[in-house]
């Protein structure tokens, strides 16, 4: 069949050759089912007529039997001389002996004729008289069957010749539309030919070939307007865009120029790019023409031109084109150079808008705070204020420090002092806070613990963290509610750990909630709630640095934040924080520790000076107050040891605090200083001058400023302190 | 029965050949063939169980070599009851009337009184087939055949097998 298959001949070949297989296999078949039926026919009716004929003679042979008369048999059977078949037959009596015998002359028979032997019994009145052999050939069978044989092959080979000239004829209606057919496809692909269409009457194969072969030619040139469409748009887009698109060969020469490119006479095809461009550039061009075919991955490359230095971005993208060395490279390339300069401008408005939020939200803060100070502080002048007035000035300034704290710590200037810190202590004062402050609607409550709750975090932070939580609730509820807090101890394993939306580490945990039932989140915007500057306050109700800073109190505590809100019902926030060991919490005397000796005090701003040496003074010093650092350096030149330590501000106009640090120990390397500032630089928290100096944290009240100074006097020298931070 | 047998065995010997076989008579050949012959009839009034009535009429030697042939043996299968008869008017019943060459000038007569139905008639004498007799021997050489005559067996009302007339000289026309 393989043999078959590869024959090279022509359809018409093909269907002659299937025409005449089909009629040669089939005569022949049909001839040897036609021979052989009618052999068996004749065959049969032979044996039947030799049977019937037997039947005959031995019925006619009872009578000379029976009367003995030989003659009358042989005559009966001479009579057998008219049948050509019968060769021979015996009459034989009752005995067995042969009564009457015939034999034809000259019945050798052919060769593959057979022979039929046929024997009766010859019967008279119900009794065995004798008996007759009969035998037959079939020679003239096999002559008629010869016969029919030979004719009904030379009609099957007429036949043949007959259906051969017709297939000839006959296989036009097949191969004459097919080629028809190959005349058009010929034209479509050898002259690009679309239009040309052909016509076949019918509902056979041939006409679904047709049309099949019509509608891709419709298809075709339907795609080929819409490719040629295409290419204009393309074409029109790349002409117009504003970039320089260059292709360029895999060494670089310059194959293509489109778009802005080539209105730039000196961007000619064929150019190499080293004619193009600077050395440098060109070779980082090459390399990236290297790297993106090597790749097949797009490559972005900057690169700076002409002697204004103008800033351009390329990118590079292979061009598939057959072979390997064939591929191309797509450069488009854009002058980003005002571009940047206007996304610089854009950063910096950006930032002073951020600012003056910041600024608009800290002022109005500032401002009532400042108005509490002054109105007290008039009080006291008026001598009408008392002591209350001052503990509520000092609360004003607590708050107004607390303020100062969150600015600062949401720009990570500030450096959190970590104790173990009790969460009931902590929320019962925020509690006490807000009983004070709440509008009369707000129903609070608290949920504690009888036992204590201590985690290690930075009690300020944190409690500015469960307020800015309350204060959010509050404000969340302008016609009344139920604000609750809670804390609670919680034993997370990572499963729980999974359900809260934050990365905690498994184990014991303090949950601090602060639940209301106010207006609720929206669900768009949980999702930025702890950006920094995002607030749904009004302008100049708050900063947008409440949550955020929660959220930096809560990632810096090694906790979490979990929120769940829903409009009109209200909201839940719950601060995790890992549980601590329960010890002790530092409780600060009542009364500061007084001290002597002479210290030396340095700060630019006049009011925090004098008050600062007031105070101390008031706890038993000896101060030496200076506003410019020069001044003080040049005392502590002729006074230093006389000097038993020196308080120093840190951002000074005159001299930094780190410069004047570095001046003092050169002067003397034992001195003692303790660092005062509400601020501290960039890069002051691991600089090299302040390492290992203790901090005051500016505001501070008397006794932080007694316990500093004290624990300052303490310390062994700067030497030492270097040493042991070394 | 062993008599039987051996008759027969004779008889298939030289039953119509007499000549080279002397020692049976040609009238004892008669006898069988006239046996076998009728076994080729078929009478159309026969009753099963009656004897065949042969009449012998006139002169001849083959009714007494019946009679003593089968006096002691079935004709044809059936009993036979054999009588001599001079006269026509003594035929009486019979099934078959052998008619003797005497009376070969009254043979129209005889078989006139023998038209009656179911009388096979049967003669011995040159002619006698020719002039109506149903069944008449000849000798051939050395050999005893018999004539039919078809049409007296129709009028008798008896039926021959056409076995018989092949070997039989048929006469008198069908």
């Amino acid at each position: 069949m393989a043999s078959l298959r590869s024959l090279t001949f022509s359809l018409r070949g093909k269907l002659l050759l299937i025409t005449l297989s089909v009629l040669i296999l089939g005569g022949v078949a049909g001839m040897w089912l036609v021979v052989e039926s009618y052999r068996d026919s004749m065959l049969g009716a032979a044996h039947a007529s030799n049977e019937a004929l037997a039947a005959t003679i031995a019925e006619y042979g009872a009578a000379p039997l029976i009367f003995e008369d030989v003659e009358g048999a042989e005559g009966i059977l001479e009579k057998l001389q008219t049948n050509r078949e019968v060769v021979r037959a015996t009459l034989l009596a009752e005995s067995g002996r042969v009564f009457a015998h015939y034999e034809r002359k000259g019945a050798a028979g052919t060769s593959k004729a057979a022979r039929l032997i046929a024997e009766k019994q010859v019967m008279h009145e119900g009794r065995v008289v004798g008996k007759l052999v009969l035998e037959a050939t079939t020679a003239a069978v096999e002559q008629r069957i010869d016969a029919m044989a030979e004719r009904i092959s030379i009609g099957i080979a007429v036949l043949v010749v007959l259906c051969a000239l017709l297939a000839l004829r006959l296989q036009l209606i097949i191969t004459g539309p097919l080629a028809r057919l190959a005349s058009a496809m010929q034209r479509v692909g050898a002259e690009g030919e679309l239009g040309a269409r052909e016509r076949y009457q019918g509902t056979d194969e041939i006409a679904v070939l047709y049309g099949r072969f019509n509608d891709m030619l419709d298809q075709l040139q339907q795609r080929g307007r819409e490719r040629d469409r295409s290419q204009l748009w393309l074409r029109t887009l790349v002409e117009s865009l504003p970039d320089q698109v260059l292709v360029f060969d895999s060494e670089g020469h310059v194959m293509d120029v489109r778009g802005e490119a080539s209105q730039l006479p000196h961007l000619a095809r064929g150019r190499s790019i080293h004619e193009l461009m600077p050395a440098d550039v060109a070779q980082a061009m090459l390399e990236a023409v290297a790297r993106t075919l090597q790749t097949s991955q797009p490559v972005r490359i900057e690169y700076q031109l002409g002697a204004e230095g103008h800033h351009f971005e390329a990118v590079l993208t292979p061009l598939e084109a057959g072979s390997a060395e064939n591929w191309r490279v797509l450069a488009v390339s854009r002058d980003v150079t005002e571009r940047d300069r206007l996304q610089s401008q854009f950063l910096r408005a950006q930032k002073l808008d951020a600012v003056g939020q910041l600024a608009g939200g800290v002022a109005h803060d500032f401002n009532n705070l400042l108005a509490g100070i002054v109105g007290y502080a008039q009080l006291i002048k008026l001598g009408r204020g008392g002591p209350e007035a001052g503990k509520e000035i000092l609360d004003i300034s607590a708050r107004a420090s607390d303020l100062v704290k969150q600015l600062l710590r949401f720009s990570r200037k500030d450096t959190a002092t970590k104790r173990p810190t009790d969460v009931n202590e902590l929320v019962r004062r925020v509690e006490s806070i807000l009983r004070h402050t709440l509008d009369p609607r707000i129903q609070l409550t608290a949920e504690l613990p009888s036992s204590a709750l201590t985690v290690h975090g930075d009690p300020s932070q944190l409690e500015s963290a469960v307020l800015n939580l309350a204060v959010n609730a509050r404000d969340a509820m302008p016609s009344g509610g139920e604000l609750k807090l809670r804390a609670r101890v919680l034993a997370l394993d990572a499963l729980a750990i999974s359900t809260l939306d934050c990365e905690l580490t498994p184990g014991e945990h303090v949950e601090i909630s602060v639940a209301d039932t106010g207006t609720g989140i929206a669900p768009e915007l949980l999702a930025h709630i702890f950006e920094p500057f995002f607030t749904t306050k009004e302008a100049g109700k708050g900063t947008g640095l409440g949550l955020a800073a929660v959220y930096g109190t809560a990632q810096a505590h090694r906790g979490g934040i979990q929120v769940r809100s829903e409009p009109g019902k209200g909201s839940v926030f719950r601060l995790f924080l890992p549980r601590a060991s329960d010890v002790s919490t530092t409780v600060s005397s009542s009364a500061p520790p007084r001290g002597s000796g002479r210290l030396m005090l340095v700060d630019d701003e006049g009011v925090v000076r004098e008050t600062a040496r007031a105070l101390l003074m008031e706890l038993g010093y000896s101060v030496e107050a200076f506003g410019r650092p020069r001044d003080a350096i040049t005392f502590f030149e002729q006074n230093h040891r006389a000097v038993d330590g020196v308080l120093l501000d840190m951002v000074m106009p005159q001299l930094h605090g780190a410069e004047v640090v570095e001046r003092l120990r050169q002067i003397d390397p034992e001195v003692r200083i303790l660092i005062a500032s509400g601020y501290l630089g960039i890069g002051d928290d691991d600089s090299r001058q302040l390492a290992g100096l203790p901090i005051l944290r500016k505001p501070f009240t008397l006794q932080e400023l007694a316990e500093a100074v004290a624990e300052l006097l303490r310390r062994p020298s700067s030497k030492e302190a270097a040493r042991a931070h070394a | 029965m062993l008599w039987t047998a051996g008759l027969l065995v004779a008889l298939c010997i030289g039953s119509s050949t007499v000549s080279s076989q002397p020692a049976y008579s040609e009238d004892l050949v008669k006898a069988v063939l006239l046996e076998r012959i009728v076994t080729f009839l078929s009478w159309s009034t026969d009753g099963v169980d009656s004897p065949v009535e042969l009449v012998v009429l006139g002169e001849g030697t083959l009714g007494r070599e019946v009679q003593r042939v089968y006096s002691r043996r079935k004709f044809a299968g059936r009993p036979v009851a054999v009588r001599f008869a001079e006269k026509l008017e003594d035929i009486g019943k019979a099934h078959i009337v052998i008619i003797g060459r005497d009376h070969a000038a009254d043979l129209n007569e005889v078989l006139g009184a023998c038209a009656s139905q179911g009388v096979l008639t049967v003669g011995d004498t040159p002619g006698f087939g020719e002039r109506g007799v149903a069944i008449n021997f000849y000798r051939d050489g050395t050999r005893v055949r018999f004539e039919v005559a078809p049409r007296a067996l129709k009028r008798a009302g008896i039926k021959a097998s056409y076995k018989l007339l092949t070997l039989a000289r048929v006469v008198g026309g069908t």
